[in-house]
C-alpha cells in the first residue's frame, strides 16, 4: 500500500518525550520541527506547514488551544492533535473546540499514534478512549435538559454515533468497530467526524460545565 | 542594618516601655532617649508628656512577658512622681503651658494619637474588626471632641485654642510620622511573612508526599532486574500520583464505583504485569448493588489478566440514572464459552451468578483467537435521594 508521507510539528515542553515520540514515529512520518512553548510553536508552524502538529494540551505559556487559532488564519490545511498525559477535561474540551481533530493520551503505543496522525492528515477524527466514554455521557447525562437545545441537530447524536461512541471507549479500533457492525471503516470515520462536529460547534454551556465537574484519571 | 520593629519593651522597661522601645527601634543608647524625653517634660512641660502618653497608647506592646512591676516599682514611682510633680508645679505656676491648656492638648493629642492609630494599623480585608478596636477609636474620638469642649468652656477664647489645637496637632503628626511608616512596613513584613510560611509549608507538604512515593518507587525500580516488575511499579506509582494531583483522592472521601475498579485495576496490573487502561466518564457511590458489580468486573479483569496472555485490558464503566455498566476487554487468547469446564468457578459463579443475584446480567463474548468481552449491566432500581 502506497503510504504518503508526512509531515508532522511536535508542541511539547518535554524534551524527553519528544525524543521518545520521534522515535517511534518510523518512516511514514517525518518530524520537521520541534517547539515547547506557544510562542516558538506558532512561528515554526507557519514556516513548516506541516500536515499534522501533535499538541500538548498544556504548554508552559498557555493551553494548547492557544496555539490552534493563532495559526489557523494563515495555515488553514494544517491539522492538530491534542496529544497529554492526563488533563483536566475542560481543557481537553478546550482543545478539541478550539479546532483540534482528536486526542490521544501519551501511553498510546507508538503504531496507533502513527495510524492516529494518518487519519487526522485524512481529515478524519481521532478519538481516545476515554474522549469517547466521555463525549457519550456529556451528551447523554445532558439530554434531560431540552429547554437549553439550540440546535437539536448538533446538540444530541444519533443512535448510530453514540454505538460506535460506545465502541470506542469500550477500547475497539476502527477496523473492529467495522467488522462488529457490519460497516466500512470510511463509514466509521465519518460518524465519528461528525460527532467532533458536534462536540466543536455545539453551543450548549452544559458541555464545558459538565467537563469541569469531571476529572480525568 | 535592620532595626527591630518599634513597640513598647516589654523587658528593661521602667513605665511603659515607651523610651526602652524607642531606643532600640533607632538603636540608640535607652539613657540618651530618656534625657531627651526628661528634657521635654521639663522644658517643654505638658508637651513632653503628651508625647511620652501619645507614645503609650501609639506604639503596639512587644510581645512576650512584661518585667514585672515589683522589680521596677520603685524606680518607676518617683519617676512618675517626679514627672507629675515637676509637670503639676510648672503648669500651676504658668510657667510654660498653662493648666487651662495642657488638659484640653492631652486630651486632644491622646484622642488624635489613638484614631491615628486606628487608621495606620489597617486589617486585612474581610476581618471583622475586634471590639478592642472599635472601643480605641470611640475612646480617640471621645477624647478630641472632649478637648474641644473643654476649650470653648473654658474660654471661648480662639486665640488659645487655635493655639492648643496647633500644639496637639504638632505632636500627633510628629508622631504620627515618626511612627506611622514603621508600622504600615510592620504590617506588609507580617504579611510577607505569613504567605511565605504557607508556601513553606504547602512545599513541605508536597515533599513529604513525593518522598512517601515517587522517590521510594523510584529507589525500588533501581534495583529491580524484571522488567515486567519494574513497569508495573512505575505504573502503580504512575496512578497513585496521578490519583493525588487530579483526582483529590483524599482518605476519608466516600468510596464510588471508579475507586473499586480503579483498586481492582491496580491489583490486576501488579499481579499479572499486564496494563488496565480504565475509561469511567461517571460514577456513583458504591452502594451494595455497585460493589457487587465491582466484584463481577474484577473477576473479569483478573480472569483477562491471567488467561488472555496481552499486555493490555480495556475496560469502560458508566454509571447513569438508569444502569450501570462495565465492559472488561482484551484482544487476547479468547475461549469458548460453552467448552468452559463446570468446575471453572471463575466465570459462572463470580460474574455471571453474582450479576443475576443482584439483578442483572452478565454478556461473555468469546472465540479462541479472537479475544474476550465481558459485558456487565446492572439495572439500577428506582429509589428516593437517602
Amino acid at each position: 500500500m502506497n503510504v504518503p508521507l508526512r509531515k508532522v510539528v511536535i508542541v511539547d515542553d518535554h524534551e524527553i518525550f519528544r525524543a521518545g515520540l520521534r522515535a517511534g514515529l518510523g518512516p511514514t512520518v517525518q518530524v520537521v520541527g520541534e517547539a515547547g512553548t506557544v510562542e516558538e510553536a506558532v512561528p515554526l508552524i507557519r514556516a513548516q506547514d506541516p500536515d499534522v502538529v501533535l499538541l500538548d494540551v498544556h504548554l508552559p505559556d498557555g493551553g494548547g488551544h492557544a496555539v490552534i487559532p493563532a495559526v489557523h488564519a494563515e495555515r488553514p490545511g494544517v491539522r492538530f492533535l491534542a496529544l497529554s498525559v492526563s488533563d483536566a477535561p475542560e481543557d481537553v474540551l478546550a482543545t478539541i473546540r478550539a479546532g483540534a481533530r482528536g486526542y490521544v493520551t501519551k501511553s498510546i503505543s507508538p503504531e496507533e499514534l502513527v495510524a492516529a496522525i494518518h487519519r487526522v492528515a485524512d481529515g478524519d477524527a481521532v478519538f481516545s478512549p476515554w474522549l469517547a466514554g466521555f463525549v457519550l455521557d456529556a451528551f447523554a447525562g445532558t439530554a434531560a435538559a431540552p429547554a437549553a437545545r439550540i440546535d437539536p441537530e448538533l446538540d444530541s447524536l444519533t443512535a448510530r454515533e453514540q454505538e460506535v461512541l460506545l465502541l470506542i471507549a469500550r477500547g475497539y479500533t476502527y477496523k473492529e468497530i467495522a467488522s462488529r457492525l457490519h460497516l466500512s471503516v470510511k463509514t466509521i470515520e465519518t460518524h465519528v467526524s461528525s460527532v467532533l462536529r458536534k462536540l466543536q460547534l455545539s453551543n450548549r454551556n452544559e458541555l464545558t460545565r459538565w467537563a469541569a465537574q469531571r476529572r480525568m484519571i | 542594618m535592620k532595626l527591630p520593629p518599634l513597640q513598647r519593651a516589654a523587658q528593661g522597661r521602667i513605665l511603659f516601655g515607651v523610651c526602652a522601645g524607642v531606643a532600640r527601634g533607632f538603636g540608640v543608647d535607652v539613657v540618651l532617649v530618656r534625657l531627651v524625653f526628661a528634657g521635654l517634660v521639663v522644658l517643654g512641660g505638658g508637651l513632653g508628656l503628651i508625647a511620652y502618653g501619645a507614645l503609650i497608647l501609639l506604639l503596639p506592646r512587644e510581645p512576650g512577658p512584661v518585667t514585672p512591676w515589683p522589680e521596677r516599682s520603685r524606680t518607676a514611682l518617683g519617676l512618675l512622681i517626679l514627672l507629675v510633680c515637676a509637670l503639676v508645679g510648672l503648669a500651676v505656676n504658668s510657667l510654660f503651658v498653662p493648666v487651662r491648656i495642657l488638659v484640653p492638648a492631652a486630651l486632644l493629642a491622646g484622642g488624635v494619637a489613638l484614631v491615628w492609630r486606628q487608621v495606620v494599623a489597617g486589617r486585612a480585608e474581610g476581618e471583622r474588626p475586634a471590639l478592642g478596636e472599635l472601643a480605641r477609636v470611640v475612646v480617640g474620638v471621645a477624647l478630641l471632641a472632649g478637648g474641644a469642649v473643654v476649650f470653648l468652656l473654658d474660654s471661648g477664647n480662639l486665640a488659645e485654642l487655635s493655639s492648643a489645637l496647633v500644639a496637639a496637632a504638632v505632636v500627633a503628626t510628629g508622631l504620627g510620622l515618626l511612627v506611622g511608616p514603621r508600622l504600615v512596613r510592620a504590617r506588609a513584613e507580617a504579611e510577607a511573612e505569613r504567605r511565605e510560611r504557607i508556601r513553606t509549608e504547602e512545599r513541605a507538604h508536597v515533599a513529604a508526599r513525593l518522598h512517601d512515593s515517587v522517590l521510594q518507587t523510584l529507589a525500588l525500580i533501581q534495583r529491580v532486574d524484571d522488567p515486567r516488575q519494574a513497569q508495573s511499579l512505575a505504573r502503580r506509582q504512575e496512578r497513585e500520583l496521578r490519583g493525588w494531583l487530579y483526582g483529590g483522592e483524599e482518605p476519608g472521601q466516600a468510596e464510588t464505583l471508579a475507586h473499586a475498579l480503579r483498586a481492582a485495576a491496580d491489583e490486576v496490573e501488579e499481579h499479572y504485569g499486564v496494563a488496565v487502561d480504565l475509561v469511567q466518564p461517571s460514577d456513583g457511590p458504591l452502594d451494595e448493588d455497585l460493589a457487587a458489580l465491582a466484584a463481577a468486573a474484577r473477576e473479569a479483569m483478573t480472569n483477562a489478566g491471567r488467561h488472555a496472555g496481552v499486555g493490555e485490558i480495556s475496560v469502560l464503566a458508566r454509571v447513569s440514572d438508569d444502569e450501570a455498566s462495565v465492559f472488561v476487554r482484551d484482544r487476547g487468547a479468547g475461549f469458548d464459552p460453552d467448552a468452559v469446564a463446570e468446575d471453572r468457578r471463575g466465570v459462572r459463579e463470580s460474574i455471571v451468578g453474582r450479576m443475576a443475584r443482584i439483578g442483572g446480567r452478565a454478556t461473555v463474548v468469546s472465540a479462541p483467537g479472537e479475544g474476550t468481552e465481558v459485558e456487565l449491566v446492572l439495572p439500577r432500581r428506582v429509589r428516593t435521594e437517602r
